[in-house]
């Protein structure tokens, strides 16, 4: 059986939350190379509640404030 | 329409999103990356449960038997190559990505269907598969950008599933199209199929349907 390895890809930041009234979490990371894998991983694997939004950003866009 | 027709196309249906399943949930831990093991976890219980929504209208069309049961069927109408394990993960993908929308744009035609059953699956069912085309589109272009040797294996897995999806739709038999089951024929079906896939395929250097 052939198994492809990759680096791995664009780690994306995910938040979501379950009201309108509640802030977005940070639920978790996942690794895809483009937009579309990312929605796919993030809705599969974060789908343990019933969110009412979920975002994504590309860990890359992130600005940032303190650094190690 | 004849029976036998609408029996036939419930049965494709259930059968393939069935065997789709089935492959999909045999790469839950063989994947190339954590994140598309999970990817294919919940397509193949998708794929599950939209056969699970089929098999009990096949009964309706069909009548009770054991043979109409998805768990005591002993004669199934997939595609021949959901027939055995999936090789390669490109098998994967050209399922996911050609023979999974080869179903998606048979379903679009029912979904004003004159057959109510057939015609409320497919709502529902057409609501999950976009997260299924981003994954097929999503890998496609990753596999094809990874090199020629990986290029040549997807296209080889994408002739093979192709030509399958393709023949696969002439399930749409020209009387379902006339009593209004489905909106239109195999032929056009077809084309929908080629014209949603080949400008994606070409862009990736792989052969057009």
């Amino acid at each position: 059986m052939t198994e492809h390895r990759f680096e791995d890809g664009t780690m994306w930041e995910v938040f979501a939350r379950r009201k309108f009234e509640e802030p977005l979490h940070h639920v978790g990371t996942v690794a895809a190379d483009d937009a579309g894998l990312a929605e796919v991983y993030a809705r599969t694997i974060f789908n343990e509640f019933t969110w009412i939004e979920m975002i994504l950003y590309p860990r890359a866009s992130g600005l940032p404030v303190l650094e190690q | 329409m004849t029976d036998s027709s609408l029996q036939t196309l419930i049965a494709g249906l259930a059968d393939n999103k069935y065997f789709l399943g089935r492959r999909y949930a045999e790469w839950c831990t063989a994947a190339p990356t954590l994140e598309s093991a999970v990817a294919a976890a919940a397509m193949a219980q998708d794929e599950i449960g939209h056969a699970r929504s089929f098999y009990p209208v096949l009964r309706e069309v069909a009548g009770d038997s054991p043979e109409n049961e998805a768990e005591t069927r002993t004669v199934f109408t997939n595609v021949p190559f959901l027939g055995e394990p999936f090789q390669s993960w490109t098998d994967f993908v050209a399922a996911n990505f050609l023979f999974d929308t080869a179903i998606t744009v048979l379903l679009e035609s029912a979904r004003e269907s004159s057959f109510n059953p057939l015609a409320q699956r497919a709502r529902r069912i057409l609501e999950e598969e976009p997260l299924h085309w981003l994954h097929g589109e999503g890998w496609t272009r990753r596999l094809a950008a990874t090199g020629d040797t990986v290029r040549n294996a997807l296209d080889a897995s994408f002739q093979k599933a192709g030509e399958q999806s393709l023949r696969w739709l002439e399930i749409a038999s020209p009387d379902l199209r006339a009593s209004d089951v489905l909106d239109t024929d195999a032929a056009e079906l077809q084309l929908r199929l080629r014209e949603r896939l080949n400008p994606i395929l070409s862009t990736c250097g792989l052969s057009d349907l």
